[in-house]
C-alpha cells in the first residue's frame, strides 16, 4: 500500500470511529476534513508538467540487496540528462528526470511505474532495474503506451510480447553463446562446468552456454545452480577442480562471481580451467571485491570503456569527474547510453509519448558507449557487440580481447523461441 | 570420489560448520536464559564486521582491529538488552522478536546509508593464500576461523563451567525466578550473556568479512534464517546441539549443494533439515523433551 492510501485509510477509520456530532446546519466535521485532504492529495499528486520541460522517468532498486545496481544505473541517467540539458536539451525544451525505488521488488516495481505514468506524467521511462522487476513493470507500461527502454535487464521475458518495451542490454543467452563459441572455437576447450545463477538473467546465460557447447561438440561435465547472495563456493569449487575441466563458465552479479574467483584462484582451480563470466563482471562489487586474484577471467561485457574511440574516453574522463566514481560499472554506462537512445528519439519523434515510441520503432543503429554503431532489430533487440575483455589484476581493469560482432554469434531474435 | 577429495570436502565442511557454530552460540546463549530469539543478532554481527574494517583501515593490525570490534559489539549488543529487551520482558515474547525484527533492518539500513549499498573488501594480507598440507588446502584464513572457534569454545566453556558468572548464567538459564530469590544478580548476567554474544557475532563478522572480502549491508541475512534454524535443531538452549547442529547442516549442504540435483538452496536446505527434524525430534538434537 502506497503512502499516501495508508495515510488516508487511517484518517478515514479514524473518522469511522469518531461519536457522532450533533449536526448544527453545514460543518466541517473530521471526516469530510480527511476525505477533503485525500482529494486535494490525490489532485496534487497528478503534477502539472512545465512548458518548457518533457518529463522522463526511471526507477531501479535505490535500497535493499540490489541497491549498488539501481543507484549506479541512476548516476547513468542522471549524468546523460545533465549533459542532454546542459547542451540545451531539444527544441527548447530541458528533461525533468523523476525517479523511484523499486527495492527491487516486483509489486513496487509495478507500483512506482503506474505513479510515473499515472501521477507524473511522463512520455518516455528509462528503466534502470532488474530483469525480474523489469518483467513485472513491461505490462503495465505497454498498457499505457508509453515507450520504456530497459537498459541493463537481460532476460528475453522484458521486451517481448511488448511493444513499448525496447532494451538496449544484450538478451543473456547472448552472452553463453558468445562465450561457448569464443572457449571451443578459439580457446580448443573440450570439457566444460557450468555455474548458473538461478534467476532469469543466470538462466539466460547458461542457457545460451550450454546451447553452444552442445553445437559445437563440447561436453558438459558439471551443472550446479545456486541462489543469487551465494558466497560460498569451496565444496563447489572443490569438486570442479577434482574433474578437471578445461573452463568454467559462471553467471551471476558480481558479489558471486567475486566469491566464486576468489575461492577457484585459492584452490587452484584458476587459470589452470579459464573462468569465463557474464556481464554483471563490471559491476562496483567485482572492483571491490576481487583484490589481487581473478587475474585471466574473460568476461562478456556488453560495452568496454574506455577505447580509444574519443567520444569514449572524453565520457569516461567526464563522468568520473561529475560522478566521483573510479570506474563506469556496467550498470551506469548501459543505463547512460539507453537514455541517450531516448533522446535520440526525442529530437527525431518529439516529445510526446507517442512520437518518443515510433522514434524509438524506426531506430536502424544507434553508436553505444563503445564508439561501435550498434544495429536495432524488429523485436526491439540490439545486435549489440559483446566486448570479450580480460581482467588485469596489477592495473584492476579489463582489457579488450575482441569485439565479437558476428551477427550469428550476437542476433537476440533466435532465442525467443526459448521463452514463452 | 578419492579419498583425497573426501577429506578435502570434509575440511571444507568443517570450514563452513565452524562459521555456523560461532554464529549460533551466541543465539543460543541468549535463548537458553531469556527465551528470546534474538535476530537482531545478526545486525550485530554485521556491526563487528564493519567496525572491525574500519578499525583495521585505521591501525593495519587485524588482531588489534578484531578485538576492539567484539568489545564494540560486546558493547551494543548490552546495551540492546538494556534499553530495548529488558523493558519487554514482563510482555510475551513475541513482542520481543518484533522488536528484534525490527533492529535487524534499522541496522542493514544504518549500514547502507553510512557505508553505501556495495561490497567493501576487507583484504588482509598477512591471510592470504593457503597451507597445503599433504595436498589438503585449508586456506590461511579458514585456519584463522578454526583456530579462533576453538579459543572462543574453549574460553566459553571455561567461563560456564568454572566462573561465578558462568555459574549464575546456568543457573539462570534453569530457572531465572529462582535465580533472582537465591540473591545472585540476574540482570548483571543477563547482560554478561548480550555481551559475550555478541562478541562472539563479532568475531564471525569479522572474519567471514576478510574470508569473502566482503563486508556489506545485508550479511547478517544468512545468519538470521541459519542461526534460528541451528538453534532449533540443536535443541533450543543447548550450546553442544548447536555446536553439533552446525556441522551436521555444514556436512549436509556440501553434500546436497555439490553432489546432487536437490534444488534448493543452502537456505533452503537449512529449513527442510529443521522441518524434518523437528517432525521426528521436536526438541531438537540435544534438546530436552
Amino acid at each position: 500500500m502506497c503512502m499516501n492510501c495508508a495515510m488516508a485509510s487511517l484518517q478515514l477509520n479514524r473518522a469511522a470511529t469518531m461519536p457522532p456530532r450533533i449536526a448544527s446546519g453545514p460543518s466541517l466535521t473530521r471526516r469530510s476534513f480527511g476525505a477533503g485532504l485525500l482529494a486535494a492529495g490525490l489532485t496534487i499528486g497528478k503534477r502539472a508538467q512545465a512548458a518548457d520541460t518533457v518529463r522522463i522517468g526511471t526507477f531501479g532498486p535505490f535500497t535493499g540487496p540490489a541497491a549498488g545496481l539501481g543507484l549506479q544505473a541512476k548516476k547513468g541517467i542522471e549524468f546523460a540528462v545533465q549533459q542532454f540539458n546542459a547542451a540545451g536539451g531539444v527544441n527548447g525544451k530541458t528533461v525533468e528526470l523523476i525517479s523511484y525505488d523499486d527495492r527491487g521488488n516486483r509489486a513496487e516495481a509495478v507500483s512506482v511505474v503506474r505513479k510515473l505514468i499515472e501521477n507524473d506524467g511522463v512520455q518516455a521511462i528509462v528503466d534502470g532495474s532488474l530483469s525480474l522487476t523489469s518483467i513485472a513493470a513491461a505490462p503495465v507500461v505497454n498498457d499505457a503506451k508509453i515507450p520504456m527502454v530497459a537498459a541493463y535487464s537481460n532476460a528475453v521475458g522484458v521486451v517481448k510480447g511488448e511493444d513499448h518495451v525496447f532494451r538496449w542490454a544484450s538478451v543473456a543467452d547472448v552472452q553463453g553463446w558468445v562465450v561457448a563459441h569464443h572457449a571451443i572455437n578459439e580457446r580448443k576447450f573440450k570439457t566444460f562446468a557450468l555455474l548458473m545463477q538461478d534467476e532469469e538473467y543466470g538462466r539466460g546465460i547458461i542457457n545460451g552456454a550450454e546451447r553452444g557447447i552442445e553445437e559445437l561438440k563440447g561436453k558438459v561435465v558439471y551443472k550446479k545452480a545456486f541462489a543469487p547472495a551465494e558466497r560460498e563456493f569451496r565444496a563447489i569449487m572443490t569438486e570442479i577442480k577434482a574433474l578437471g575441466v578445461d573452463s568454467v563458465i559462471m553467471s551471476g552479479f558480481s558479489p558471486s562471481l567475486t566469491s566464486a574467483a576468489r575461492t577457484g584462484y585459492e584452490l587452484e582451480v584458476f587459470p589452470k580451467a579459464q573462468f569465463y563470466i557474464g556481464c554483471s563482471a563490471t559491476e562496483i562489487d567485482w572492483y571491490n571485491g576481487i583484490g589481487s586474484y581473478g587475474q585471466g577471467t574473460i568476461a562478456a561485457l556488453e560495452f568496454l570503456a574506455p577505447t580509444n574511440h574519443p567520444f569514449t574516453k572524453q565520457f569516461v574522463a567526464d563522468y568520473i569527474k561529475a560522478t566521483g566514481e573510479k570506474v563506469v560499472s556496467h550498470q551506469a554506462g548501459l543505463s547512460y547510453d539507453a537514455t541517450r537512445l531516448v533522446f535520440d528519439a526525442i529530437k527525431r519523434g518529439g516529445t510526446t509519448a507517442n512520437g518518443i515510441w515510433q522514434a524509438l520503432g524506426e531506430t536502424k543503429s544507434f553508436v553505444n558507449l563503445s564508439g561501435i554503431e550498434v544495429k536495432y532489430t524488429e523485436l526491439r533487440e540490439p545486435m549489440l557487440p559483446i566486448a570479450l575483455s580480460s581482467w588485469d589484476a596489477p592495473s584492476q581493469q579489463y582489457k579488450l580481447v575482441k569485439f565479437e560482432q558476428e551477427a550469428a554469434l550476437i542476433d537476440p531474435r533466435p532465442w525467443y523461441k526459448y521463452y514463452k | 570420489m578419492t579419498l583425497n577429495l573426501l577429506a578435502q570436502q570434509l575440511v571444507n565442511a568443517i570450514e563452513l560448520g565452524s562459521i555456523y557454530a560461532m554464529i549460533a552460540v551466541g543465539l543460543a546463549l541468549v535463548y537458553g536464559v531469556l527465551r528470546i530469539l534474538h535476530v537482531a543478532q545478526a545486525g550485530i554481527y554485521s556491526a563487528g564486521a564493519f567496525t572491525g574494517l574500519f578499525l583495521y583501515q585505521k591501525t593495519g593490525s587485524c588482531l588489534v582491529s578484531l578485538l576492539l570490534a567484539m568489545v564494540v559489539a560486546g558493547l551494543i549488543g548490552a546495551l540492546i538488552e538494556r534499553f530495548i529487551y529488558r523493558p519487554m520482558l514482563t510482555r510475551p515474547r513475541i513482542v520481543a522478536l518484533i522488536a528484534s525484527i525490527g533492529l535487524l533492518i534499522c541496522f542493514s539500513d544504518i549500514f547502507r546509508i553510512v557505508a553505501g549499498p556495495n561490497q567493501l573488501a576487507f583484504d588482509v594480507p598477512s591471510l592470504r593464500g593457503s597451507y597445503d598440507l599433504g595436498g589438503l588446502l585449508i586456506s590461511r584464513i579458514d585456519a584463522a576461523i578454526l583456530t579462533g572457534t576453538a579459543i572462543i569454545f574453549v574460553l566459553l566453556r571455561t567461563v560456564l563451567q568454572k566462573t561465578k558468572l558462568g555459574f549464575a548464567i546456568r543457573a539462570a538459564a534453569q530457572d531465572i525466578e529462582t535465580t533472582e530469590v537465591m540473591g545472585i544478580n540476574v540482570a548483571r548476567s543477563v547482560s554478561w550473556i548480550f555481551f559475550i554474544s555478541s562478541a562472539i557475532a563479532a568475531f564471525g563478522g569479522v572474519m567471514v568479512g576478510i574470508l569473502y572480502n566482503a563486508v556489506y549491508p545485508d550479511m547478517g541475512d544468512m545468519i538470521a534464517y541459519k542461526g534460528l534454524a541451528l538453534i532449533v535443531i540443536g535443541g533450543f538452549g543447548s550450546l553442544s546441539g548447536t555446536v553439533l547442529a552446525s556441522f551436521l547442516l555444514a556436512i549436509t549442504e556440501t553434500i546436497l549443494t555439490t553432489y546432487t540435483a536437490v534444488p534448493l538452496s543452502r537456505e533452503g536446505v537449512a529449513m527442510l533439515f529443521l522441518v524434518l527434524l523437528i517432525l521426528v525430534r521436536p526438541q531438537g538434537l540435544l534438546g530436552r523433551a
